[in-house]
């Protein structure tokens, strides 16, 4: 254990650094994903406001949306998850619960490659299950970009001695 | 080294001198012829000896005489024998005079105020100036004395708390300027003898820091994320379990993942 878990409490600070199983996981997940489920609604219940705002009396609920919700989601999955890990390694769902994504140098992901990461996530989500199987709590994209998703519950994004340049993204 | 005072005093030579001229002058005179008789007599009585010496010698040591015959023997014996009556009288005088002595020593002291007489007479400060105080104490061997008290013994007999019970401190502690005091203190100086880097280092080691900084952060470290995370935490531990029991899989997993540059 480092410096870096000081602040983490005393029962929590055995495991930290370690790689993360898939309970934890799927469950940062699942926040992640009702954040974009949020996420869009937003956007299309802007829209729709902005539409009825704009021309009231003509106004009529949108029709023929359906395709665009999945490339939206796609979109707004992909730009979330990479620029959340390429700026602090977390999500949402990751700095609830804990977690934290670090390449195989245990420094924080490049941007193209954590674009690349979340388009996997994104087209073969089942792959997080592998979690569970794998001997080294490895998901099937932490096998492919040489990544891992550790414990991490102190309270900085990153370690200072990372070297990594980072994008300040706020929010994350 | 007593000295008379008072009426010792009009017993000076000045004194006497009055005292002589109240006495006739026939007296005085008297005592001149006496003198001047006694003196001729005396003078008489030399010349006389030293006449009769010579004849005496032959008188009282014949020399034609054997030396036992001498009338010089007779006359020895005789100063031999008052001689003896002589010591034994001051012997008996002696012994008379210590029986009286102390008689008469008790009944005069008995009859007068001695304390008095030494407080009016005596000059007790003139005697301590000649006193050599110094020199006595220079001859004092402290150690030995203080050596020789049963000081335990003293301590023993000494009711300390007693004592103490009846000290009022609050009196004594109000007239203790205790302002005056510290700011004699060198605290600087103080200070500088303590080590602080170790007793801070000593607390902190003693106080689990880390945990009160985890504590008292808001937001993502309160007690309910704790929660979540502690039983996300378990849940994996327990799913890690079931699989490898399925996966009949003997080792441990390897969960080390690399950290800050350093591969696993």
């Amino acid at each position: 254990m480092t410096d870096r878990y000081a602040t983490v409490p005393a029962q929590a600070r055995d495991f930290q650094g370690q790689r993360a199983g898939i309970v934890t996981r799927v469950a940062a997940s699942v926040v992640d994903f009702l954040v974009v489920i949020f996420a869009i609604c937003l956007i299309y219940g802007g829209i729709i406001l902005a539409t009825f705002i704009i021309r009231p009396s003509s106004f009529h609920w949108p029709r023929n949306l359906s395709w665009s919700v999945p490339v939206v989601y796609i979109v707004l999955v992909t730009a979330y998850l990479s620029f959340s890990w390429a700026g602090t390694g977390r999500t949402y769902g990751g700095a609830l619960l804990g977690v934290r994504v670090v390449n195989h140098k245990g420094a924080t992901m490049r941007l193209p490659g954590a674009i690349l990461r979340a388009v996997l996530c994104v087209v073969f989500p089942i792959g997080l299950l592998w979690v569970a199987i794998s001997s080294a709590n490895r998901s099937v994209q932490d096998l492919i970009f040489r990544t891992s998703v550790i414990y991490d519950w102190s309270a900085r994004a990153e370690p200072e001695s990372s070297g990594q340049k980072t994008l300040a993204l706020p929010g994350t | 080294m007593t000295e008379l005072g008072g009426a010792a005093g009009g017993q000076s030579p000045s004194a006497s001198s009055d005292d002589s001229r109240a006495v006739p002058p026939v007296v005085d005179v008297a005592i001149s012829a006496g003198l001047t008789a006694a003196g001729m007599v005396a003078r008489s009585a030399t010349t006389a000896y030293r006449l009769v010496q010579p004849f005496a010698t032959l008188v009282l040591q014949p020399p034609v005489l054997p030396e036992r015959y001498w009338p010089q023997r007779g006359i020895d014996r005789m100063a031999d024998r008052g001689e003896r009556a002589r010591r034994q009288g001051v012997r008996q005088a002696w012994a008379l005079l210590d029986d009286i002595v102390p008689f008469v020593v008790d009944a005069i002291l008995d009859r007068i105020d001695l304390t008095q007489i030494v407080i009016d007479r005596v000059k007790v400060m003139r005697i301590v100036d000649e006193v050599d105080i110094a020199g006595i104490v220079g001859h004092l061997d402290f150690d030995s004395i203080v050596e020789s008290v049963p000081i335990d013994h003293i301590l023993e007999l000494v009711d300390i708390n007693g004592i103490v019970a009846r000290v009022n401190l609050d009196q004594i502690m109000a007239r203790v300027d205790v302002n005056a005091i510290v700011s004699t203190v060198d605290i600087q100086a103080i200070i500088s003898r303590v080590d602080l880097g170790s007793i801070a280092n000593q607390v902190i080691d003693e106080v689990d820091l880390p945990e009160i900084i985890w504590e008292s952060s808001g937001g993502m470290a309160s007690e309910a994320v704790v929660g979540v995370r502690m039983q996300g935490r378990a849940a994996d531990e327990r799913i890690n379990r079931i699989v490898d029991r399925v996966l009949r899989r003997r080792q441990d997993r390897n969960t080390a993942a690399p950290v800050d540059g350093t591969e696993p």
